[in-house]
């Protein structure tokens, strides 16, 4: 088995090392939480999906993601963050392929946001939960990948950032990214940042309109007779990554000051389910999706 | 300063419960406790009137190590100031130096134009008299140019303000005033002319009864009165306020306290400049005091016509000499409250405080370059 707590130790090390570190305390000290929670809820259409290039059929799918986040100042350069989040892909399969009915994860959000010098912001997470088909829970399911993101703020219009995804389980351990986000006039902002870059129009302080990319991604631990009763038995508690990536158009409303609504159409360009140990893979061609969000904050 | 946290923390409760009343009681009672408690931090202590400039700014800022040389190279420091338990507001703090005497300093601060410096985005910059008169905003109509497209904004929102909405900082009256204006000719012109009889009418307001003044901004989520948000920021510098005592009560910002004579600004002005894109238009007053070889300055913009709120900024210049070297060690503290900071999650108004400094920090820089080209 492999050492799924490496990432805590090291996240934990971290977070001690920060909070050890003599950092100036400032005198006022106020303890101001805020929070966040998002909603979203999805739906892909049918569409012909190919296992080594043979085809399988249609299937279609719902995904639903509740991310509750709370942040509270540990000192002035140092918020800690706490949280929540369950995510599900739900796949209606014509047949027994080698696609799970579900896919989900229940997991803690663990982090930090912290600033590093005058134009650098980092944020690290951990997410350490249950990742699988959900038919059987057991410690196989458990993992912890852990997010961290750079961002460097040039001016009020022009950010950096630079990311990294490590979760050991995946076929890719370790995913860099960098995007950038520029408002370049008044009304329209390139927003460059993984995993939802953006090409934003203000239609105004309301409403916007944007082009946008998504991308959905994990690894996942399938049941003891996953294989079995698809005649795949090598597949019994295997690994599973699942991605996929969307473009379309949407609309964002900020319906109160602290709640925005999001809706958005148009294909997944990309999906796969790759159960990289086995080299077994299935993915489909473009389908077209519904995906509405809910941002609040309080 | 245990009573300070103690008052703090009553006051805090008090907030709770005043969640039972109506808005407009709950903002009257909180305002009120707010002013006791300002009055009794301003009143803690005063400034010594002669001090060493380093001994002096270890005792009430953030700044820990300064290094007058590089400060006198044109090294500008920072820091962000901590999170606010005012959901709305952000600080930080600045430190520099310039090759002039705290009295030239001081006078320069307020006579610089920020025009000639093109990063800050001003489009015009006008003293005011006191009492200012009407005429002294008609220049606003030519400086109206629709074909840029922050002053296009400012129009568009402008024209679209009704009676009963605005997404500009207005009191009900001024929307209602402004709507009637412009009721007839919606030319550029027309509302640069209808726009001056608003601010003259705040100006001419705050020049008779000060912050007292202040009308509120009628048409956000909940009505905004620009003073309170200003006491609420101050209220969290709890380290800064006792040092600007006198200066803070004699500008009437917190009560003004028995025995000190009013202070009337030695400045007034009014602004068209950028900000986030949309041309803003601003009303600002200056408060010199003297204290001893060093001056302290309060700079308020008392009304804003969009984006932000409202914004104060301290200063404190003293005298250095440094390897035969002359000049003014300045630091300031700016608040500065804003709309967009209500929700914003943590990382968030780390970033805005972080901006903050950044476009504050452009204001210094050109302030220091102005020196180099009267």
């Amino acid at each position: 088995m492999k050492n799924v707590f490496t990432p805590i130790v090291v996240l934990v090390s971290l977070l001690v090392a920060v909070m050890t570190t003599p950092v100036k305390v400032s005198a006022a000290g106020p303890k101001v939480v805020s929070q966040e929670l998002d909603v979203s809820l999805g739906y892909v259409g049918r569409g012909t999906t190919l296992e080594d290039n043979l085809h399988v059929g249609p299937i279609s799918e719902m995904n639903t993601d509740v991310k509750y986040a709370a942040s509270l100042p540990f000192n002035k350069d140092l918020l800690l963050r706490f949280g929540a989040e369950w995510q599900r892909f739900s796949f209606e399969t014509p047949r027994a392929v080698a696609v799970p009915d579900t896919l989900q994860q229940g997991n803690a959000i663990l982090g930090f946001d912290y600033q590093l010098a005058e134009q650098w912001l980092m944020r690290a997470e951990v997410q350490p939960g249950l990742y699988g088909d959900f038919s059987r829970l057991s410690w196989r399911s458990f993992d912890a990948p852990i997010v961290m993101g750079f961002v460097y703020l040039v001016d009020a219009d022009l950010q950096w950032a630079f990311g990294l995804r490590v979760d050991v389980r995946s076929q890719y351990p370790v995913l860099p990214a960098a995007g950038v986000r520029w408002k370049f006039t008044d009304v329209w902002t390139l927003d460059l940042m993984l995993p939802n870059p953006r090409l934003e129009y203000d239609v105004n302080n309301k409403l916007q309109a944007y082009l946008g990319g998504g991308i959905l991604a994990g690894t996942y631990v399938v049941g003891d007779h996953f294989g079995d009763v698809r005649g795949l038995p090598q597949l019994n508690n295997a690994t599973v990554d699942y991605s996929e990536a969307r473009l379309g158009p949407g609309f964002s409303w900020k319906a109160l000051p602290n709640l925005t609504l999001e809706a958005e159409a148009g294909y997944v360009l990309y999906r796969t389910w790759d159960f990289f140990d086995q080299h077994i893979n299935l993915n489909s061609k473009p389908l077209p999706f519904l995906q509405i969000t809910c941002h609040a904050r309080f | 300063m245990r009573w300070l946290t103690i008052l703090l923390a009553l006051i805090n409760r008090i907030r709770a419960l005043t969640k039972l009343f109506s808005a407009r009681n709950a903002q009257k009672i909180t305002s009120n406790l707010l002013m006791v408690i300002l009055c009794c931090a301003v009143s803690a202590s005063a400034p010594a009137l002669e001090s060493d400039p380093l001994a002096g700014l270890k005792q009430f800022s953030d700044f820990s190590k300064i290094d007058i040389k590089r400060l006198l190279e044109g090294a500008i420091l920072s820091e962000r100031g901590p999170l606010m338990a005012f959901p709305n507001g952000i600080s930080s703090q600045l430190c520099f130096a310039v090759p002039s005497s705290p009295a030239e300093t001081v006078k320069h601060l307020q006579t610089w134009d920020p025009k000639r410096c093109g990063s800050l985005k001003v489009y015009a910059s006008h003293r005011l008299n006191d009492p200012c008169e009407l005429k002294e905003f008609s220049s606003l109509s030519l400086d109206l140019d629709p074909a840029k497209r922050p002053i296009k904004w400012f129009l568009d929102k402008t024209l679209a303000t009704s009676d009963k909405s605005s997404e500009l900082n207005l009191s009900q009256i001024e929307a209602h005033e402004l709507a009637g204006c412009l009721s007839k000719d919606a030319s550029p012109k027309s509302v640069g002319s209808c726009w001056a009889s608003v601010l003259f009418a705040r100006a001419s307001s705050f020049q008779r009864n000060g912050f007292a003044s202040m009308f509120p901004y009628e048409f956000d989520v909940e009505s905004i009165t620009p003073v309170l948000h200003l006491r609420s920021m101050l209220k969290e510098q709890v380290r800064v306020t006792p040092e600007f005592a006198i200066l803070l009560q004699r500008s009437g910002l917190v009560n003004v306290a028995s025995g000190f004579a009013p202070l009337r600004p030695s400045q007034y002005y009014w602004r068209l400049f950028d900000a986030d894109h949309h041309a803003t238009l601003s009303l600002g007053a200056v408060y010199v005091l003297e204290v001893g070889d060093r001056y302290q300055v309060l700079e308020v913009e008392y009304y804003v016509s969009g984006t932000y709120y409202t914004t104060a900024t301290l200063y404190e210049v003293w005298p250095i000499n440094y390897g035969g070297k002359t000049g003014s060690l300045v630091w300031s503290n700016v608040l500065c409250s804003a709309p967009a900071l209500r929700y914003a999650a943590g990382i968030e108004r780390l970033a805005s405080g972080v901006i903050l400094i950044l476009e504050f920090k452009k204001m210094v820089s050109c302030f220091q370059n102005s020196f180099k080209t009267p």
